[in-house]
């Protein structure tokens, strides 16, 4: 006797089920909620939040305002979501993942490495 | 006339044996017996020459498939009559039930080891060897330890307990809590033992020195010939209390005291430390760098020194920070000795 086609797809969709799962666990970024302010006050949140190294230049955030962000995501789709039609650019470095922004696009490529203390 | 149907019924039957009989190849004896059947009646010969016919057909139209035409679905619009449809779900029914069995076991699997994963730690030891850098590393139980340049570590961790040997140097442990599975630091026999807690043990000078700065720890001084079999000393060191065992003596001693705030900010200068400035000149955070690292920045131009910066940063991460420096705000970075970088203005390239 031919078994019904409904229980024979139960392990096709056990299947997907299992890939879903696995899935779920591999996850990369953070957990995002910084409302839209001060770009000077935001991007310090956006590090405590990403818990990543930052560093810029105040004088180019004064008068700046980033937009709100939420969700979870990359540090970097995060950092562009906020900046997104300010003028500001992100450079992450490769090694440590700190980030850098700034207003100019980046002329230098450094990618030195010095001894750690 | 029912009778005469079932008659026909199994001549037709007898036919269609023949036919995949024929299809697979007859034996001697049964070529006898197909003689036979066919010479017994002109109805089995009409029978067998028709389903020998449906037969070959059949044959010809499985080959149709193989050519680019597709085949004919007659319920094309219902999910069941889709070709794909039919190829995924045509498994046997035993392999419908092992499948669904070895899903389960999957997935209660992987749900069991993922509650478990903390409670049930890994058997297998882990070493740490520092030779030239402070290092932060976060052990399998959550805990945090920061190991200052020439620490050696090496952690043993069961269902029971957490051990960590300190086999070198100096380390800081930020102990995750765990009532069940105490924290255990060896160091050249001292064990400190805690539960939640922040602690600092080092070995130097033939000496084992512990400051604790948050919680309390028991500290046992070490087993010695005399004190074998017999209970071993050990006292109860609070927040802001360093405890001093000296090895060279033939019994050691555990000595108490307490260690004011500005003594322990500055020996434990060396551990990891987020800085975080805003809005800062260029040389107050490379100061704040220079405090906490052998590594040493110097500015040499006063143009740069005076740029400011907000910024938030490990203190041990000097490299990421001068990398940013030159990548970002045209600055240019030079190793002028093993310990010594010296930050000037890039030159305006032309």
């Amino acid at each position: 006797m031919a078994t019904p086609p409904r229980i024979q797809s139960i392990p096709v969709l056990l299947i997907a089920l299992c890939l879903c799962f696995c899935g779920c666990g591999k996850r990369g970024g953070a957990d995002f909620d910084i409302p839209e302010g001060v770009a000077s006050e935001t991007f310090l949140e956006f590090a405590r939040q990403a818990e990543v190294e930052i560093l810029f230049d105040p004088e180019n955030t004064r008068g700046v305002k980033t937009h709100a962000v939420s969700g979870y995501m990359s540090e970097v789709s995060a950092l562009e979501i906020m900046i997104k039609d300010t003028g500001f650019y992100i450079h992450q470095d490769p090694v440590t993942d700190a980030i850098a922004i700034r207003m100019e696009p980046r002329t230098n490529t450094f990618l030195k490495s010095y001894p750690k203390p | 006339m029912d009778s005469q149907n079932n008659n026909i019924s199994g001549i037709d039957d007898q036919a269609a044996k023949w036919v995949m009989k024929m299809d697979r190849g007859l034996s001697a004896r049964e070529q006898d017996a197909f003689s036979e059947w066919m010479g017994q009646s002109q109805k089995h010969r009409d029978a067998y020459a028709a389903h020998r016919f449906a037969w070959s057909e059949l044959a010809r139209l499985a080959g149709l498939q193989n050519t680019d035409y597709a085949p004919v679905v007659p319920d094309l619009l219902g999910v069941d009559g889709h070709p794909w449809y039919r190829k995924i779900v045509n498994f046997p029914k035993w392999a419908v039930a092992m499948s669904v069995a070895a899903t389960l076991t999957f997935l209660a699997g992987y749900v069991i080891m993922n509650q478990l994963r903390d409670q049930i730690p890994p058997l297998a030891a882990a070493q740490f060897t520092v030779v030239n850098q402070i290092q932060q590393h976060q052990l399998e139980d959550g805990s945090i330890v920061d190991l200052n340049k020439g620490a050696e570590i090496e952690t043993l961790f069961s269902r029971e307990t957490r051990l960590v040997k300190l086999l070198s140097g100096e380390a800081n442990f930020n102990v995750e809590k765990d009532p069940s599975r105490p924290f255990i630091v060896e160091a050249a026999g001292v064990r400190v033992r805690a539960v939640g807690t922040v602690f600092n043990v080092r070995i130097a000078d033939q000496k084992v020195d512990v400051v604790v700065t948050e919680g309390t720890v028991v500290l046992q001084a070490p087993m010695t010939d005399d004190t074998a079999g017999n209970p071993v000393e050990q006292s109860l060191i609070r927040r802001n209390f360093r405890a001093v065992v000296d090895l060279q003596s033939e019994t050691p001693r555990i000595s108490v005291n307490p260690v004011s705030d500005m003594d322990l900010d500055s020996e434990l200068l060396w551990q990891p430390q987020l800085i975080d400035f805003e809005d800062a000149p260029l040389s107050r955070i490379v100061d704040e760098f220079n405090r906490r690292n052998p590594i040493q920045i110097e500015i040499q131009d006063q143009e740069i020194a005076s740029l400011r910066f907000t910024s938030i940063f490990w203190s041990h991460n000097v490299e990421s920070f001068v990398r940013l420096l030159e990548s970002n705000y045209g600055i240019e970075a030079e190793m002028a000795a093993e310990n010594r970088i010296v930050l000037k203005k890039a030159p305006i390239a032309l």
